[in-house]
C-alpha cells in the first residue's frame, strides 16, 4: 500500500478527478492490520487525507478477519444516527491496485480518547463519555443494519458458537492446556442469562473512539463486529491494559450507567456477569494467538507477533484462571 | 559443551546489543517497534532457557499423582487408563519432555473434568492450587522481560 500502487487505484476508480498521491506512511501500533495515512491532491487543488487498512501477507499475520467482511459491516453502520464512523470510501475487493484487500476511508482531523485519557481529564466524566459511545452501538436498532450483515439464528446459538472457540484453541493444541479446559467447564458450568443480540463492535476500546473538535465521536476499527451478545465488549474492554481504566476503578458505577442506557437488568450485567463476559468476549482473539503460536511451532513463519504472542497466550492464561476460579460450582455440568 | 557463556547469557548479550547500539539507529518508528517485539521474545527465551525443562520436569509428577490419586478414589478406568498412558520418561532433551508434559497435562484435565463434574471439593482444591503454580510458572518465563538477570557465567 505504497504511493505507486494507491497511485494506481486511484486513477482506476476516480479515472475523472486527476488524483496525485503526495504521500502515504505507515502508522506504526495496529497489531493486526497494515494501516497506512495518505494524503492526495485532485485535479481542482483540493487536498484529501485517507487512511487505507490492508492485509498484511499471510506469512506474516497472526490475528484473521476479512476486509470484504469489514467493508460489509462498514456500509451497514456508516449511515446509522446512533454513532459515526469515518467514511468509507473505497474498497480494493480483489488487491489488484494495492497489492493486498484494502479499505480506504476518510482520515478524521481527530485524536484518540486513549489520548484524551492520557492528558488527565475527569475521569468520572470519561467513563460517562466511554459508556454513552459503547451503549449507542449497543442500541442501534438490528432492522436499521443491512440484510447482508449475518444473524445468529438466536441467542442460545450465538453464546454457544462463542463458547466453542475454547474447543477450538484445545483442538489446535491437541488439548495440552488445562487451563483452558478448566476455564471452558466452568464457562458452561455458568451460562448467563439472555439478552437482546446488538450491534458488538469486538474491539471496544479508548484507542478506537476518535475525538473530533465540533462533533460526536468516531468510532473505528470495526473487523471483528458482529450482531451478538453486547456484553462480550464490556468483557473485552476489562483486559485492555492501557491506563487510566474506565471500568475497574468503580464497576458499580460504569455498569449502572450501562444499564440506565441501555435498559438492562442487573440480573443481565453486573461485576460477575462481566467478568464472565471477558473470558468470552477475548476468546476470539486467543483462537487467533494460539492458532499462531502453533504455527511458529510447525515451523510456519508468522512475523514477529508469532513469536511475540506467546507473551499475550500466557497473559490471558493468568487472567482466564483468575476469572474462571472466581465462577461458582453447578453440580450437573453441561 | 561450552558452558560460559550460558545459553540465557549469550541471549542477554544479544538483547543488550540491540538495545545499545542497534535501537538508536533505527529511525522508522514501526521498525523500532518490531524490534523492541523481538527483544522481549528474546528476554523471554532468556528465562525459558534457564528454567523451562526443569519447570515442565516438576510439574509432571504433580500432574500425575493428582490424576493417579482421582483415579484409585473414583475408580474410574479413564483418569486410570489416562495416568498409565503418561508417564514420564527419563530423557531430558527438550522435545521429549514437552511431549511428557503435554501428556500429563492431558492426564490431569481429565481427572480434573471428572472431579468438577462431580463437585469434589478436596480434588478440586487440590487441581486449582496445581493450575495457579502452571500459570505462576508461565508468567515467570513469558513476562517479556528477562527474570533472570544476569548469570555468573
Amino acid at each position: 500500500m505504497d504511493i505507486e500502487h494507491f497511485q494506481a487505484f486511484l486513477d482506476a476508480v476516480e479515472p475523472e478527478r486527476g488524483a496525485t498521491v503526495l504521500s502515504a506512511a505507515p502508522l506504526p501500533g495496529g497489531y493486526s492490520r497494515d494501516t497506512v495515512m495518505a494524503e492526495v491532491r485532485w485535479a481542482d487543488g483540493h487536498i484529501e487525507k485517507f487512511v487505507l487498512r490492508g492485509d498484511p501477507p499471510e506469512e506474516s499475520s497472526v490475528f484473521r478477519s476479512d476486509r470484504a467482511d469489514e467493508w460489509a459491516m462498514l456500509q451497514a453502520v456508516k449511515d446509522l444516527p446512533n454513532f459515526r464512523i469515518p467514511t468509507p470510501r473505497y474498497f480494493d475487493a480483489t488487491g489488484e491496485y494495492m497489492g493486498c484487500k484494502a479499505i480506504v476511508s476518510e482520515a478524521i482531523d481527530s485524536s484518540s480518547m486513549q489520548k484524551y485519557l492520557d492528558s488527565g481529564p475527569d475521569l468520572d466524566k470519561a467513563r460517562e463519555d466511554f459508556v454513552a459511545i459503547m451503549a449507542s452501538a449497543h442500541n442501534t436498532p438490528l432492522d436499521s443494519i443491512d440484510a447482508s450483515i449475518e444473524r445468529p439464528a438466536g441467542w442460545r446459538e450465538h453464546i454457544e458458537d462463542v463458547i466453542a472457540n475454547y474447543e477450538r484453541m484445545l483442538e489446535i493444541i491437541d488439548d495440552s492446556d488445562p487451563v483452558l479446559r478448566y476455564t471452558l467447564k466452568k464457562i458452561r458450568m455458568n451460562m448467563p442469562v439472555e439478552v437482546p443480540m446488538a450491534l458488538v463492535h469486538g474491539d471496544l476500546q479508548p484507542g478506537n473512539f476518535l475525538l473530533s473538535e465540533g462533533t460526536d465521536p468516531y468510532i473505528i476499527d470495526w473487523e471483528f463486529a458482529r450482531i451478538g451478545d453486547p456484553r462480550l465488549d464490556i468483557g473485552y474492554y476489562l483486559q485492555i491494559p492501557m491506563p487510566p481504566h474506565l471500568y475497574h476503578p468503580d464497576p458499580e458505577a460504569f455498569l449502572t450507567t450501562y444499564r440506565a442506557l441501555t435498559g438492562m437488568t442487573e440480573e443481565q450485567i453486573n461485576p460477575a456477569i462481566a467478568k464472565y463476559f471477558l473470558l468470552l468476549g477475548t476468546s476470539h482473539l486467543m483462537v487467533d494467538i494460539i492458532r499462531g503460536t502453533q504455527d511458529v511451532t510447525d515451523g510456519l513463519h508468522r512475523g514477529v507477533m508469532g513469536t511475540f504472542l506467546m507473551t499475550a497466550y500466557a497473559h490471558f492464561n493468568n487472567l482466564y484462571l483468575d476469572y474462571s476460579l472466581e465462577l461458582p460450582y453447578s453440580e450437573v455440568s453441561a | 559443551m561450552i558452558t560460559r557463556p550460558s545459553t540465557s547469557r549469550a541471549l542477554e548479550d544479544v538483547v543488550e546489543e540491540l538495545t545499545r547500539d542497534i535501537m538508536p539507529v533505527i529511525t522508522d518508528p514501526a521498525q523500532q517497534i518490531r524490534l523492541h517485539m523481538l527483544m522481549i521474545v528474546l528476554n523471554d527465551c532468556v528465562n525459558a532457557s534457564e528454567r523451562e525443562i526443569s519447570v515442565m520436569r516438576t510439574e509432571i509428577p504433580t500432574y500425575l499423582a493428582f490424576a493417579d490419586d482421582v483415579a484409585k478414589a473414583t475408580g474410574n478406568t479413564d483418569v486410570a487408563a489416562a495416568v498409565a498412558g503418561a508417564q514420564m520418561g527419563d530423557s531430558l532433551v527438550l522435545s521429549d519432555v514437552i511431549r511428557d508434559y503435554e501428556n500429563a497435562s492431558r492426564a490431569f484435565s481429565t481427572a480434573m473434568d471428572l472431579v468438577m463434574d462431580t463437585v469434589n471439593r478436596d480434588f478440586i482444591e487440590r487441581g486449582e492450587a496445581l493450575l495457579r503454580t502452571r500459570v505462576t510458572n508461565e508468567r515467570a518465563i513469558l513476562s517479556g522481560s528477562s527474570a533472570v538477570g544476569r548469570s555468573a557465567s
